[in-house]
């Protein structure tokens, strides 16, 4: 299997390239970080004999046809798309700067969806295709804090069931992960009233179900039932959460 | 974030600001009028990863391995990779670092830092041995690559240098073939802590491993009575090449609970236990090598046995002239405190002594006592006979030695002090252990 994964360098790609790698598929790496997708490829080539190949590239500049030509060209059409990427601030709350608000717009949302449409052609008809979106239980409700995270989030997650519904009848797989507390740089350091779950746990999960008719999960699945509840609660309550 | 860390000892705690970054950017981006140190596992027994005056940079997402090359010996890692994986991953190919101290989580980061030795110093010498190259990273001075033949001070002043220079990214270590995957090992009764130096010193060179278990929780005839344990590489199946799970270290955990246990009346029983535990198999046989050169996985209750207050190591390397007289020396002031070890050990050193580097030709002797106010009494007198007997004290083991000591012992800390603020005049990297000695 040939695997793409955007958004490597750190937290859940990085586990998700190790997990690929561990069990033999070939990879191409994208995210913003050269030197660690460096260390990332070599590590995985040392250890497991991996085929890694790599770009650096940042999602908030990156033309997605000129990425599918590189990908291409010197890996070939991959057979699993997996667009990991994703960025927060904790000034993402009220008005944020301009440039703040544009980049989480683009990484979160706008980069998976440009680069995603680039790769559908060759991806759409693949007998063991899949796309794999990463969203995040911040989209469940529009909140003070996160808001253009939460916001942009929930816009992939529309994209990727539209995506799934586009792809009715054709042998490629659409997933999209609501993803609760990881252990990533993300969290660190935060208090955070749900356990967090490891990323080598969270990729595992995510490489052992490539291939299922999924739609969207939560990531732990209980974040599902938190995630009803805080949709369940009325205005009058919500708006007096400090979340 | 503001975090509570303990050394592995307890003896120090302290709430200090930490950072764990994951990309490099975020390492090399910091800002330059910070104070910092870097923190690999945090199994020092000194407080050498964490100040109230710096941020603590924890490196354990660090932990890559970069490149490998088996016809030249030579792999690169990042700092936070542990001597664990590196087991699990050279052992399978018939190879090993053949320096490595007790417990697999440590860092080969924090290995650098502490210049530490194994169990067969004697044989291999300390850990700078095996460094080819690093790469550090330094505020004023951006990251530097350094080896015995390209920035040679800095190469001198990083290891064993308490990780005052800068932050380790990466190191370029030379590994040598594995000669066995398992030892054959045996235990040689001791009599007394003289006869317990007596023999360590002559039967060194017959072992590829060695050190020896002494009972100084009695103070009696036959205190310092024990075995040494000594090793021999041995072919085993490959079963025995794999490590094992382990329980990790975590002496930070506030969570944890620590009943004390260890009192003068229960630290002989203890022992008494332990040694039976030990030398129930009587006569050579084989132990698989991960838990020969990993003593401390299994028994991590030792550290916590001695509750919140912790305890102290006090480790000295005795220079060779001096073993004859030293055993009876420390005897008689053991004997006069009446303070029982928890554990006491003697193994075999050859080298030569540089900067804060523990090493030097002699005997290594250890003893944890409880953190007491009249073990610290013991101890200051053991200064005393130490500098005496012209022995050096570990300072990444004893949390309480002074800068005082140290300068006494040590015959190059002058310089050492001076070429770190050669190097780094304004002193960015500090810890409660750099403090603690005045550097």
């Amino acid at each position: 299997m040939k695997s793409l994964i955007i958004g490597a360098s750190a937290g859940l790609g990085r586990s998700l390239a190790e997990v690929m790698a561990r069990a033999g598929d070939e990879i191409f790496l994208v995210s913003s970080d050269a030197e660690d997708l460096a260390a990332i490829s070599a590590d995985l080539k040392v250890r497991f004999g991996a085929k890694v190949l790599y770009v650096a590239s940042d999602m908030n500049g990156e033309d997605p046809v000129a990425l599918r030509q590189k990908v291409l060209k010197t890996f070939g059409a991959p057979d699993n798309l997996l667009y990991v990427a994703g960025v927060s601030d904790h000034d993402d709350s009220g008005p944020v700067d301009d440039a703040l608000a544009l980049r989480l717009g683009v990484v979160n949302f706008l980069a998976g969806v440009r680069i995603v449409n680039a790769f559908l052609p060759g991806l759409a008809d693949g007998p063991n295709a899949n796309i794999v979106g990463i969203g995040s239980v911040a989209a469940c409700r529009g909140r003070r804090n996160n808001s253009i995270y939460g916001a942009a989030k929930r816009g992939l997650e529309y994209y990727f069931e539209a995506l799934r519904h586009y792809l009715v009848g054709r042998p490629c797989r659409v997933q999209f992960y609501r993803l609760g507390y990881l252990r990533t740089s993300m969290t660190f350091g935060q208090k955070l009233p749900f356990p967090a779950l490891d990323p080598n746990t969270a990729a595992e999960i995510i490489h052992a179900n490539l291939g299922r008719d999924l739609g969207a999960a939560y990531l732990p699945w209980w974040w599902g039932g938190i995630v009803t509840l805080l949709r369940m609660l009325p205005w009058p309550l919500f708006k007096r959460l400090n979340i | 974030m503001k975090t509570s860390f303990s050394s592995l000892d307890r003896h120090t705690t302290r709430t200090c600001e930490y950072s764990e970054p994951d990309r490099y950017r975020q390492i090399f981006t910091r800002p330059s009028d910070a104070s910092m140190i870097a923190r690999g596992s945090g199994l020092s027994y000194v407080a050498a990863s964490f100040s109230e005056r710096a941020t603590s940079v924890g490196m354990k997402r660090f932990n890559r391995i970069l490149a490998f090359d088996r016809d030249e010996g030579r792999i690169e890692v990042e700092a936070g990779v542990t001597l664990g994986q590196l087991y699990e991953f050279l052992t399978p190919l018939g190879l090993h670092l053949p320096v490595q101290p007790g417990h697999p989580q440590i860092t080969i980061g924090g290995c650098i830092a502490g210049n530490v030795h194994g169990k067969n110093q004697f044989k291999e010498g300390v850990f700078k041995s095996l460094v080819r190259e690093f790469r550090l990273f330094h505020p004023d001075h951006g990251v530097i690559s350094a080896s015995p033949g390209s920035n040679a001070d800095i190469f001198d002043l990083t290891c064993g240098g308490l990780g005052l220079t800068g932050i380790i990214v990466s190191a370029q270590l030379s590994v040598a073939p594995l000669p066995g995957t398992a030892m054959r090992v045996d235990h040689l009764p001791v009599e007394d802590l003289d006869d317990a130096f007596r023999k360590v010193n002559s039967l060194a060179s017959e072992y590829d491993m060695m050190y020896c278990w002494c009972d100084l929780s009695v103070l009696g005839r036959r205190a310092g009575s024990g075995y040494i344990v000594t090793g021999r590489f041995v072919s085993e199946d490959a079963a025995a090449h794999s490590g094992r799970p382990f329980k990790p270290l975590d002496p930070s955990s506030s969570a944890k609970f620590r009943p004390r246990l260890f009192a003068n009346a229960l630290i002989p029983w203890v022992n008494r236990a332990y040694r039976y535990r030990e030398t129930r198999q009587s006569g050579p046989h084989t132990v698989p090598l991960f838990d020969f050169l990993f003593p401390a996985v299994g028994k991590e209750f030792y550290f916590d046995w001695f509750g919140n207050n912790g305890f102290v190591e006090h480790q000295v390397l005795i220079p060779t002239n001096a073993i004859e007289d030293y055993p009876s020396a420390v005897m008689k002031l053991l004997r006069h405190h009446g303070q029982p070890a928890a554990l006491a050990t003697v193994k075999a050193f050859r080298g030569n002594q540089h900067l804060l580097h523990y090493d030097g030709a002699g005997l290594n002797f250890t003893i944890d006592v409880i953190n007491r106010a009249e073990s610290r009494d013991l101890l200051k007198d053991m200064d005393d006979i130490n500098s005496r007997f012209g022995a050096i004290t570990n300072v990444m083991k004893d949390s309480r030695l002074s800068a005082a000591v140290a300068e006494r012992q040590y015959s190059e800390y002058g310089e050492f002090r001076e070429r770190l603020h050669s190097f780094d005049p304004k002193r960015r990297f500090t810890s409660c252990l750099s403090e603690r000695l005045g550097l």
